[in-house]
């Protein structure tokens, strides 16, 4: 599996919704009992950084992988 | 969740469908409800933030100059195109005419919207660029938010806007186009939708080659030039309908690979207000604007890697830069600092720069009035051959849009073809029934692999023949073998085969360029030959026989030619 | 020369400012990156000399001048090559 462009702080995290509303690339499911967002298509993020950029908690910590480097 | 298969079709009825919201498809949808019609845009991602523009963008291009004769322009923009596909015509003389003539009016149009066109002074700012600067205007935008607003719009209007539905194919009958059947990413339900007018703005051809295809003119830490949700969906399914192609062979196949590298991209940082990133050779050279055959020359004489930099930017420009990448990509502003990137002190390495490069003119044929030439189906932004960019794309969606009034009321009351839908609707759904199947992006790679290694930079008749017949054991083996276990995946199945579609045409348009020019390199042929020059690849499937011709594109019209500014 | 390849420690030495200023909002703000960007990013303009058409005629100026000085090496390298029928 690959490693993920983006990882969820589910401390930070307040279930909005936001980045599995919006990712261009439909990344993202959503755990309805924890209700937080799952990073279930890892491999076909691209990193276009929009669910980084309009995180209201800033909860999504974006970073570079090996196989993307 | 219900599964897909036991859910009620979702049936929509419609004057206008939209296909795509992006940065073309928001003002078709708007200027057509705007217009009395009712209106539904079909999104695969999410409307506020999907498309080229998703993340923002900084400049647009195709503006024309004031004080040149609208003929004059044509020949301008021709000529660009000229430089990266060599001497020739590639597409209707009449589009970018269209175009000119009413980007003006387009702009109007787009602040009517609620656009923001003005800069920070509350001007228009037009980029200074020296290169182009007596050929055509490039306005400067602060265009982060530009989808989220042009959504609002859109919705407010009244628009009936499906996110994450992707077409599935469209429904014809007597010979034109009656609507499309679709289908939820999420939940999987299928839709069929009738329509006086569908409108395809689902973007350009991409992901069709291995990844680390940059775009040419820009910078980069290996940038790649579409998002990943563009493959080309509205051009394969207009194809299947029977509409035309045109140059399939040297259009845009931008390589992108869904599991690959970060792009960081620094917007218009290559012509930024006057001055540009300058090319060098490993060893410091400074060389000109880079073209494939520039590229491998260069690369023969061991000349190579070719890297951009903007180490003599002024901090002034510097600072430009900054605002320029936030515009377009925000994150990448953060994301250099992981890669260690000083613009003042490192610089990116060009990628390999594949010829297959483009300038985004292959895709759906259309004429003046963006109908292509099925009846009912029009095509606007990048999915048009002849458009590119992002300013084309708005200027030629309310183009389009303020004619489709006079379409939809000249079409007839359309009859869906039920056995259209239920053909479509199996043919869809069926990876979902596919146990111990092939998933779709494996088959999706294995596509563009053969793309990337039996066309690829140097093509030749032997390459490009073994690549049709990987191609096509690779649909037979494998094509109904894709397997979906979700509704997302279901998504990626249709990519795939979209994809397959689109390349297996232009390994059939390569094959028949018997001749290398400008960014199309043959081995076989390594001579510009004279007898295509401005004769283009034309492709369509009649009566379930592909077809394809080779034939001029139409010239300026007289009346346009003749007329002054 | 500037040398392309990575040298050692130069990960995290350089932020641009602009990103700096950004994540330093949001976090005051406890605002999402594209909000602070909002309110950061028309503050930061105002440094910039858009406006100064003389100012950038210059930068113009010598960056022409410069790349016309640069450009000799190739331009002799493609005249050898052209003789040499490459």
């Amino acid at each position: 599996m690959a490693t993920s462009i983006t990882r969820i702080d589910n401390e930070r995290c307040t279930g909005c919704q936001t980045c599995y509303d919006l990712c261009p690339q439909d990344v993202y499911t959503w755990d309805d009992e924890q209700d937080r967002p799952v990073v279930a298509y890892a491999e076909e993020c691209w990193g276009c950084g929009v669910c980084w950029a309009e995180c209201p908690k800033r909860a999504i910590e974006y970073t570079i992988p090996a196989a993307l480097w | 969740m219900m599964a897909a298969q036991e859910m009620k079709d979702k049936l929509v009825d419609t004057d206008v469908l939209v296909v795509g919201g992006g940065i073309a498809g928001c003002p078709t949808a708007y200027k057509a409800a705007e217009k009395g019609l009712r209106v539904t845009l079909i999104e695969k991602s999410k409307t506020e933030r999907s498309g080229h523009a998703g993340a923002g963008i900084d400049t647009l291009l195709g503006w024309p100059l004031l004080d040149v004769p609208l003929p004059k322009q044509v020949k301008n923009w021709e000529g660009r195109v000229e430089w990266i596909n060599g001497k020739g015509r590639f597409c209707d003389a009449n589009i970018p005419y269209t175009i000119y003539k009413g980007a003006y009016w387009a702009l109007e149009e787009a602040e009517k919207m609620g656009l923001d066109m003005t800069w920070h002074n509350g001007q228009i700012h037009w980029n200074r660029n020296r290169f182009w600067e007596d050929q055509e205007r490039q306005m400067c935008v602060h265009w982060m938010d530009v989808k989220p607003q042009m959504a609002r719009a859109v919705h407010k209007k009244g628009v009936e806007v499906l996110d994450r539905v992707m077409l599935v194919d469209l429904l014809t009958n007597k010979g034109r186009v009656v609507g499309a059947t679709a289908v939820n990413t999420r939940t999987g339900q299928f839709l069929v939708i009738k329509a006086k007018a569908v409108v395809v703005a689902s973007g350009p051809l991409a992901r069709s080659y291995d990844p680390e295809q940059p775009l040419f003119y820009k910078y980069k830490m290996k940038y790649h030039g579409a998002p990943g949700a563009i493959a080309g969906d509205g051009l394969a399914a207009g194809y299947r309908a029977g509409a035309e192609l045109a140059n399939m062979d040297v259009g845009n196949c931008w390589g992108f690979r869904l599991r690959d590298e970060i792009t960081v991209p620094y917007g218009q940082m290559v012509h930024r207000d006057g001055i540009s990133g300058r090319w060098r050779t490993w060893d410091g050279m400074m060389i000109p604007f880079l073209t494939a055959p520039l590229y491998t020359k260069l690369e023969r004489m061991g000349r190579d890697p070719i890297y951009v930099d903007t180490i003599h930017f002024p901090e002034d420009y510097q600072a430009r830069c900054e605002v320029a990448l936030a515009d377009e990509r925000l994150v990448s502003l953060m994301a250099c600092a992981q890669r260690g990137f000083d613009p003042h002190t490192h610089r990116w390495e060009l990628m390999v720069n594949m010829p297959h490069n483009f300038t985004t003119i292959c895709g759906l044929v259309i004429d003046e009035t963006f109908q292509t030439t099925l009846k009912g189906l029009f095509a606007v932004g990048d999915a048009a051959s002849g458009l590119a960019s992002c300013g084309p794309g708005i200027q030629s969606a309310f183009l389009c849009a303020d004619g489709l009034p006079a379409a939809v009321s000249e079409a007839s009351e359309p009859v869906l073809d039920e056995g259209q839908v239920e053909s479509q609707k199996k043919s869809a759904f069926a990876p979902l029934a596919v146990k111990d199947g092939t998933e779709p992006m494996e088959f999706e790679c294995a596509v563009r692999w053969i793309n990337s290694r039996y066309v690829g930079e140097f093509k030749s008749e032997g390459k490009i023949r073994e690549g049709l017949k990987r191609l096509d054991s690779l649909k037979r083996r494998f094509l109904p073998e894709l397997m979906a276990t979700n509704p997302h995946y279901l998504m990626r199945c249709l990519e795939a085969r979209n994809l397959l579609e689109l390349t297996e045409l232009h390994l059939r348009g390569c094959l028949e360029r018997k001749e290398s020019r400008g960014n199309y390199m043959r081995t076989d042929y390594p001579e510009t030959d004279p007898a295509r020059d401005d004769m283009v690849t034309y492709q369509s499937v009649k009566s379930g026989q592909p077809i394809l011709e080779i034939r001029k594109p139409p010239a300026l019209k007289p009346e346009y030619a003749e007329e002054a500014n | 020369m500037p040398d392309p390849v990575a040298e050692k420690g130069y990960e995290k030495e350089f932020e641009f400012p602009l990103w700096l200023l950004v994540k330093e909002r949001a976090d005051q703000k406890d605002i999402s990156y594209y909000s602070a960007a909002r309110e950061v990013v028309p503050e930061y303009m105002k440094r910039i000399r858009y406006d100064d058409e003389k100012f950038e005629d210059l930068v113009i100026e010598n960056a022409m001048k410069e790349a016309e000085e640069e450009m000799k090496a190739f331009k002799s390298l493609m005249a050898q090559s052209e003789k040499r029928g490459s």
